[in-house]
């Protein structure tokens, strides 16, 4: 049966079902940001987990040009080696139907064994086919194409493509659809974000593969899985030393996997926002709790003390106050976890199409959900007991005595009113800011805190746009790049500056390297760019050029930190193609970049320290864009390309990318923030009127119209408000570089970027939330009963 | 005495009925009543007999069910919230139990809430100095005892010369020596300024200080007489 009590604390909760609710739904939304964050991270690591163990995800990869078939022998003897698999892959160009630009291909051979079966592929890396058939063993057109890249370009099983196999035109026919736990994220090499039309993964029969490029009983790609307990470090090593001769480009683990790289990545970021928002929503919730419970406890003091005259103990009273917290965080927590678990499903659906799992399987986290609760329920405890904390040493007799009038005292600052001749009323809202600071900080930090956060979910997409334009506007200006199979000598150049409509033309050599500082140690690229560069742009983060010296490297600033190098300092380079020098160079210039780990030098002294000729890799090019559609057939029919990058494209789906999945991040985020700013400045107003209503109900009493009493109150949410929002921006500020920490990862980093909008639509959201809720709480006064109000004691 | 002046409120068939959920209470059954101007009436009456009721629809604080009020030649009953707000802008000056000052303004400042909207206010010290309390000005509530709080309560009802003053149990939170002063200042405004003046209290001894004393039970006057002889504060016997 329900005490007395339990009565009143209903009946007390459903009168003031705005404030509770406001409380409430602040609270459901940071348990729901958690529980979204938690949940959608539990599913991608088990997800991963299980994909990478089905189809057996390989531990270590290693490329090298040509390795004969018996040398995998050599590797599977390798102490701690489980499984060795084999394969050709190789890097084309490729025609699209309805595609206008070249696209990029990876032709990867499927297992023979497999295809000999025709049934579920084995070995390493297995791929899922989603579609389709395998290809037939001796179809050498037969292709089955990557899930991301068939959907992307709208194809159908049959559909045709045409690829530039070492320098021979083939169609190829899409029989099937796969995903392969390599291509989890599928992008290309090079690229910082997925372009899934211009980029595909297609597997085909080894035969044809080895025909096509030269490979008969050879292979140029490893996969190894290793015995559970061995030491990564000591196979990559005897790895690299047996295809050393055969123009290994240093063996690798998962960790530096680019697919799996994106995942961590990602699950990385995921914990992060995954902890930072809830906590700040909690944190905010908590506060509402205490200030909202502890106006209710001032308000009933004549109760309070009346229950403990008729013998109620301090406990017993407290005990019904807390539990009017625990109720309202109670009522958020399980709110949150509905919602949480309906956002986590939607953003985990995304994130399956974003990459590519086999199996969309989310189920709800209940561990995470109990947490949540446990937490919000924590939070409202720590809330409420602050203020209850206040009943158990209020004397009886002392609450039943009517309240002395607040006390004010002259201090210097009325000096200047009286010098200043404001009017009473404007005298009224200073004092009793003044006279309250803590009460008015307290109302400053928690709408700040709501500007915050509006604030920082602004502030995600400004800094990637910020990052875009930086890399891809101020520093790289080229219209494409080509890359070729191999590199080849220097004037091959013309040809490409022949074509028509090509308007400039930079060459670049680059090479795959070990960079070294110590036990610190990075595989990466050299980039060799000319002296004269208008395209391709080192910077600083002002965007002011940075020299390229005709010695030494430059670093980018990620990869200068990974290295635990600066300016002067020296570094070893390991060259991981042909003759493989160890050369040790100074790191003389340091760029900022915000995509990849990269290194650059002088492409003369790049050339020197290969000890070759004037070899290049590829080249940069700008290009008449009316004439773009004749280059581009050129250079689908061009041999040795192996890749063209078109960067309109690649902004384009970069955008698109961002859209997808960051925006649907940022809306849950805003709506949040906007619930936040409208939660607390709503319980402000609740509790400034409640405090208020007795002065400006005699106010109404000595004949001031409704519309100067409102304006007097909106005035001093107002000014409080506006006195928060500058404070809302400078931890705004802190939260957005907590932010960008949480973001940065070796494949991109997003810059501290505070734009004017931000700034501006944070506040107004904020100042929107403040007289939206002012306007709401005004109402009060219109149906206050102004001869109660007076009659009561205060 | 005053029976000359002309009638500043004519009350007819007064009638107020509140409803309390299923219940419905009759706080006023028909009251009819004319205040001259200048005259000092006391309103005497247990709880719920109406008098707090009547006292607020002559404030312009509430409004009737059936009857009417008329403020001098305005029909109360019929004002709008923005004239009610008016009248009791320029007329009215009130005067409640538990003071209403705002904590916040001082004394002086109290009073300057009112002479600002006000047409031909007094300056707030010369209200002041009429409830002797001129040298109290800068001092906020919390610094003033119960009787001067009432008393500047009192100073800020009166600055705007108001037509009437409606006083709501003014001594009822104050001990006998702190009411009398409070009703000495009230009377010396009646006095010195003519306001016509209406006391509502449970305190039947302060009536012997009217002109007029009418006691109301059960929401109707069950009595409506005039003192042949006043008593000044000081001799009233609590």
């Amino acid at each position: 049966m329900k005490s007395t009590l339990d009565r009143k604390l209903f009946r007390e909760l459903r009168s003031s079902a705005g404030a509770s609710s406001a409380i409430a739904i602040v609270i459901a939304a940071g348990v729901a940001v958690f529980v979204m964050a938690l949940s959608t991270l539990n599913f991608l690591s088990h997800t991963r987990q299980t994909y990478y163990d089905r189809h057996r995800f390989a531990d270590i990869f290693a490329t090298a040009n040509r390795v004969p078939n018996h040398i995998r022998d050599d590797i599977a003897k390798i102490p701690g080696v489980a499984i060795v698999a084999t394969r050709v892959v190789a890097d084309i160009t490729i025609t699209v139907p309805g595609l206008d630009e070249p696209a990029s291909g990876r032709l990867v051979s499927l297992a023979s064994q497999s295809l000999d079966r025709d049934s579920k592929p084995a070995g390493l890396n297995a791929i899922h086919l989603t579609g389709g058939r395998l290809p037939s063993w001796d179809a050498a057109d037969e292709i089955v194409a990557s899930e991301a890249f068939f959907v992307a370009n709208r194809l159908a099983l049959g559909s045709t493509i045409k690829g530039l196999l070492n320098g021979r035109l083939q169609e190829m026919r899409i029989v099937g659809v796969a995903l392969s736990p390599e291509f989890v994220f599928q992008i290309r090499p090079g690229d910082f974000l997925p372009d899934d039309r211009r980029f595909g993964v297609f597997w085909t029969s080894r035969q044809h593969l080895e025909a096509a490029f030269d490979m008969k009983g050879a292979f140029n790609d490893l996969s190894v899985r290793i015995m559970r307990g061995t030491s990564h470090r000591a196979v990559i090593s005897r790895i690299d030393q047996v295809l050393e001769p055969f123009g290994g480009i240093g063996a690798y683990d998962r960790t530096e996997q680019i697919s799996a790289r994106f995942l961590d990545d990602e699950i990385k970021q995921l914990r992060a926002t995954g902890l930072v928002i809830p906590v700040i929503f909690l944190g905010v919730a908590a506060f509402l709790l205490n200030v909202v419970l502890a106006r209710r406890i001032e308000l009933q003091r004549e109760a309070i003390a009346m229950l403990k005259a008729f013998g109620y103990s301090g406990t017993g009273v407290a005990w019904h106050y807390l539990k009017y917290a625990l109720l309202i965080s109670g009522t958020g927590a399980v709110i949150g976890c509905v919602a949480g678990t309906w956002m986590a499903h939607e953003l985990c659906e995304m994130y399956s199409h974003f990459f590519r799992f086999p199996s969309f399987d989310f189920q709800p986290n209940p561990p995470v959900m109990a947490l949540a609760g446990m937490i919000s329920i924590a939070s409202g405890s720590i809330g409420g007991t602050m203020a209850v904390a206040r009943v158990m040493k209020m004397q009886p007799a002392e609450a039943m005595r009517p309240p002395s009038p607040a006390k004010y005292v002259h201090n210097w600052i009325d000096q200047l009113w009286t010098t200043l001749h404001l009017p009473p009323t404007v005298v009224m809202i200073f004092r009793r800011l003044r006279r309250r600071p803590i009460t008015t900080a307290i109302s400053m930090v928690g709408i700040g805190l709501a500007t915050a956060v509006l604030m920082v979910s602004n502030f995600a997409l400004d800094a990637i746009d910020a990052m875009i334009d930086f890399q891809f506007t101020v520093a790289q200006r080229q219209d494409i790049q080509v890359t070729f199979e191999y590199a080849t000598a220097a004037s091959s150049i013309h040809e490409l500056a022949n074509i028509d409509g090509v308007l400039g033309i930079e060459p670049f050599r680059s090479v795959a390297v070990r960079l070294s500082n110590g036990h610190l140690n990075h595989r990466t690229g050299i980039l060799g760019l000319g002296q004269q560069r208008n395209f391709y742009r080192l910077l600083n983060s002002d965007t002011s050029t940075v020299d390229l010296p005709l010695s030494g490297i430059v670093l980018s600033d990620k990869l200068a930190e990974m290295l635990g190098v600066s300016m002067g300092d020296d570094l070893t380079i390991e060259v991981l193609e042909d003759r493989r020098q160890n050369v040790v160079v100074t790191v003389a210039g340091i760029t900022t970049e915000f995509s990849g780990t990269n290194a650059y030098m002088d492409r003369d002294a790049l050339h020197r320290l290969l000890k070759e000729d004037r070899r290049i890799s590829g080249a940069f090019l700008r290009i008449d864009s009316r004439k773009s559609r004749s280059i581009y057939d050129f250079l689908q029919q061009t041999p040795r390309t192996a890749g063209v990058s078109i960067k309109a494209a690649a902004l384009n789906s970069i955008r698109q990318t961002i859209k997808q999945n960051q925006v649907i991040m940022q809306s849950f985020n805003t709506i949040f923030a906007a619930i936040i700013a409208l939660g607390v400045v709503y319980n402000m107003a609740r509790i400034t009127m409640a405090e208020q209503q007795r002065d400006l109900a005699t106010l109404q009493v000595l004949g001031f119209t409704r519309m100067e009493v409102s304006l007097m109150f909106l005035s001093e949410l107002m000014i409080v408000a506006l006195l928060a929002i500058p404070l809302g921006w400078l931890v705004g500020v802190g939260l957005c570089y907590s932010t960008v920490k949480g973001f940065e990862s070796e494949l991109y980093r997003i810059p501290l970027v505070i734009t004017r909008e931000n700034l501006f639509i944070s506040a107004a959201i904020t100042l929107v939330a403040a007289i939206t809720s002012g306007l709401i709480v005004r109402r009060s006064l219109d149906q206050v009963n102004l001869v109660e109000v007076l009659k009561s004691h205060g | 005495m005053m029976i000359d002046q002309p009638f500043v409120f004519r009350v007819q068939s007064l009638c107020k009925v509140y409803s309390l959920g299923e219940v419905s209470v009759h706080a006023l059954r028909g009251v009819d009543l004319e205040i001259r101007k200048g005259d000092f009436t006391v309103m005497l009456g247990a709880s719920g007999s109406g008098k707090s009721t009547l006292l607020n629809m002559l404030g312009g604080l509430d409004t009737p069910t059936s009857g009417a009020i008329f403020y001098r030649d305005q029909d109360l009953t019929h004002s709008t919230a923005k004239e009610l707000t008016m009248y009791r802008r320029q007329s009215v000056g009130f005067v409640f139990q538990f003071y209403n000052l705002i904590p916040s303004l001082t004394a002086g400042e109290n009073i300057a809430l009112v002479t600002d909207i006000s047409d031909s206010a007094m300056t707030p010290l010369e209200a002041l100095r009429m409830v002797d309390l001129a040298d109290r000005a800068d001092s906020f509530p919390s610094q003033l005892s119960g009787g001067q709080q009432q008393r500047v309560a009192i100073a800020r009802a009166i600055a705007k010369r108001p037509e009437v003053l409606l006083c709501d149990e003014p001594t009822g939170a104050l001990d006998i020596g702190t009411g009398v002063g409070v009703l000495e200042a009230i009377s010396a405004v009646n006095q010195a300024l003519g306001t016509t003046t209406i006391v509502i209290t449970h305190n039947v001894s302060i009536g012997q200080m009217a002109d007029r004393v009418v006691t109301m039970r059960d929401g109707r006057i069950a009595e409506d007489r005039r003192n042949q002889q006043k008593l000044s504060p000081r001799e009233l016997q609590w």
